[in-house]
């Protein structure tokens, strides 16, 4: 009993000096194969040595070394005598495989059964599980992830920024879609009606411009001349319809390069989500469309203008989670109280 | 007038800082280290970095990037590396260059472009020889010792665990160890097995292939953070690039005399003085050395590691001649080489003795 407190007071006295590896990895995304990935973990090995020793390399490759003359090499065990009193390698670890959401496995290289490790990810957002338990914080563009361990085998899985970013605007993107579904729905009539009416008063407008005519043998198409003559002077005809596509034309070509310039830098490393961006903005172009040209009154106009700006403002900021609901809603409410103040005042 | 006369002289001074700027971006070389062969460290400030290396680059006025950081493909030698790149940097590669590659480093190279290889493990050399073997040069599989130092026109280098190069034609600048011991050096997780020869082993070289230049260095540890400050070895690294450049340095030396007479008489000594002076515009090293036959007459009293000399400088050199049994006239020369930078050169002095009773 008495030799059982006496070893119990030694070790809370004296704890036994553990020594621990200290190992730093940082893995960069780079252009792999013509897409953006990453490349190999970049790692360092800091141990502090008192005796000749033996590196288990596990999954690593080591590039070069300090401290330690090795002598012999056994599977992935290598043998070591001595030289300083602190061992350095530098070693590369196997590529995290995924896309966008990524998994890190691998064996760590070890001297001592004991380890601190630091991984830093660049671009990287989330960890979203890892085992062992290692802690995670963002530190500017870097994941990084702390942990001790005395296992070898690590592994983790994460997202990046961008897939981060990706995920929650394409959910931000679907809820403001669901919206507008849901709204054209409950005003599939008016947006039935005005359409047809739309539709025919351009028809005819077009039509009396361009006359078709059955003549033998053949369809006869003619337009009205675009060049007359009056009191001496020529003109040129420029029909109204015509202005009218081209402003659309400009500003729909605004929208698109205002909406795609910023995606411009990443939008190499978007693959597949490109036709999900394309799909979905064409989706929501259409139904936002629907219902503009579908409103009764300049009030009502306003509020859909409202819903659509807020719409997109949260699509677009949909990775900042609750704030991008409060942003949208504000921004709806912004567009549609300025625009009845203007119109009040116009009035 | 007066005024005209000002902007005149205001317009020329923004001309010329737009046109110096323009030269000077202009100047700037890109330095490319080649990760997809499995290199990194360059960004690393540990002792198994390479960051002060690139600090010196930097300061000397390169760009020194690598494929990951240009945002090229990390893991092929591709079009877009080679065009972007003066200066491409090859070290220990871990895997086989393709076909495609190698035709694209050696157009490279024959338009002007610069290549540096390196290779200094066993592991790396079938890799590295592939490639080097198109140039002219094998890198072999020896040890030659884990710290080897070689007295050159730099001062001293401190090369680790370097392996030497054998070369098809004479390069135009080489690094050459002393007569030393290599051993069989099968991989780097192995103490060297036995002996193979003993040589003065080439541990770097340099040689023009086309209108470029290609060199190989036997040693990457060389310039990593921790032994990149000792001895001379930071010169030795940033000479690599200022042959690349073609440089021309001017070594003129010139001798106050071509012939040195002496009379001798019998069992005495004679001594003579000339004068060296380094009209040129860059330090070199003397090392003075007579043909064997005379090794044992003719002494060159000059420290045994070569006497160094500045630009401008003036040196006085003694030289003592012993009477010669059996002989009554000899004649012979003394080798003065010259090292400077990766260069090195011979001058040749004549020595005549006549040798008397009296």
């Amino acid at each position: 009993m008495r030799f059982r407190f006496l070893l119990f007071l030694s070790i809370f006295l004296f704890p036994l000096n553990i020594v621990a590896d200290e190992i730093h990895i940082i893995y960069e995304s780079a252009k792999i194969d013509g897409q953006f990935g990453y490349w190999y973990g970049k790692g360092t090995l800091n141990a502090d040595i008192k005796d000749d020793f033996w590196l288990n390399i596990g999954d690593a490759k080591i590039i070069s070394f300090t401290g330690a003359i090795p002598i012999k090499r056994e599977g992935n065990k290598i043998y070591f005598m001595k030289q300083d009193e602190r061992f350095e390698c530098a070693f590369l670890l196997p590529r995290p495989k995924g896309h966008g959401l990524y998994k890190l496995s691998f064996n760590l290289p070890q001297i001592n059964n004991n380890t601190d490790v630091e991984i830093e990810i660049v671009a990287g957002e989330k960890l979203l599980s890892s085992n062992p338990h290692f802690k995670s914080q963002k530190e500017g563009n870097y994941l990084i992830l702390k942990g001790k361990t005395n296992k070898a085998k690590l592994s983790f899985i994460y997202i990046t920024k961008l897939s981060y970013m990706l995920l929650s605007d394409a959910l931000a993107g679907s809820i403001f879609i669901l919206i507008l579904i849901g709204y054209v729905a409950i005003r599939r009539k008016e947006i039935k009606e005005k359409f047809n009416m739309n539709l025919s008063e351009i028809k005819r407008k077009i039509m009396s411009q361009i006359v078709l005519k059955q003549e033998e043998g053949c369809y006869e198409i003619s337009f009205e001349k675009p060049f007359g003559h009056k009191e001496n002077r020529f003109f040129l005809r420029i029909p109204f319809w015509f202005i009218s596509a081209i402003i659309i034309i400009f500003l729909l070509i605004i929208f698109f390069f205002s909406i795609t310039n910023p995606l411009k830098k990443i939008w190499d490393s978007l693959g597949i989500f490109k036709l999900v961006i394309i799909s979905f903005a064409l989706f929501s172009a259409i139904l936002s469309g629907l219902l503009l040209i579908s409103a009764k009154d300049y009030k009502e106009l306003s509020l859909r203008f409202g819903i659509i700006g807020g719409g997109i403002i949260g699509s677009m900021f949909g990775y900042l989670g609750i704030f991008a609901i409060i942003l949208a809603i504000v921004t709806c409410l912004l567009i549609y109280f300025l625009s009845i103040l203007l119109i009040e005042e116009e009035g | 007038m007066k005024r005209g006369f000002v902007y005149m002289i205001i317009l020329i001074l923004y001309i010329s800082t737009h046109i110096g700027t323009a030269i000077a971006l202009n100047n700037k070389e890109t330095i490319v280290f080649d990760n997809s062969t499995g290199f990194f460290g360059m960004e690393n400030e540990g002792p198994l970095g390479l960051s002060t290396l690139r600090d010196e680059l930097e300061f000397k006025g390169y760009n020194v990037k690598d494929n990951i950081e240009m945002g090229l493909n990390a893991d092929t030698i591709t079009k877009d590396l080679i065009n972007e790149a003066h200066i491409l940097i090859l070290i220990n590669s871990d895997r086989r260059f393709k076909r495609e590659e190698i035709a694209l480093i050696k157009d490279f190279v024959a338009k002007g472009g610069k290549l540096l290889l390196i290779a200094d493990t066993p592991e790396s050399l079938t890799n590295m020889n592939k490639l080097s073997r198109r140039f002219g040069a094998e890198f072999l599989g020896y040890y030659l010792g884990d710290e080897v130092k070689i007295e050159s026109g730099m001062g001293e280098i401190y090369l680790i665990s370097p392996i030497p190069i054998s070369l098809e034609k004479e390069p135009e600048v080489l690094l050459q160890t002393d007569f030393i011991e290599a051993k069989e050096w099968p991989s780097v997780w192995e103490r060297p097995g036995k002996k193979v020869k003993k040589a003065n082993f080439v541990v770097f070289a340099g040689i023009r292939y086309g209108e470029g230049s290609v060199a190989f260095l036997g040693d990457k540890d060389i310039l990593l953070n921790k032994n990149i400050k000792k001895g001379n070895n930071l010169n030795f690294a940033l000479s690599i690039f200022d042959w690349f450049e073609h440089k021309e340095t001017d070594d003129t030396i010139v001798y106050s005399t071509d012939k040195l007479q002496f009379f001798v008489k019998k069992g005495e000594t004679s001594t003579a003085i000339f004068a060296i002076k380094n009209r040129g515009d860059i330090e070199q090293v003397l090392k003075f050395e007579v043909p064997s036959y005379l090794k044992d007459t003719v002494f060159v009293q000059v420290d045994g590691n070569g006497l160094k000399i500045k630009p401008g400088e003036t040196k006085v050199i003694r030289v003592k001649i012993n009477w010669r049994k059996n002989a009554s006239s000899l004649t012979g020369f003394i080798v003065v080489k010259r090292e400077f930078g990766l260069y090195r050169t011979a001058d040749y002095i004549k020595v005549e003795m006549i040798q008397g009773e009296i």
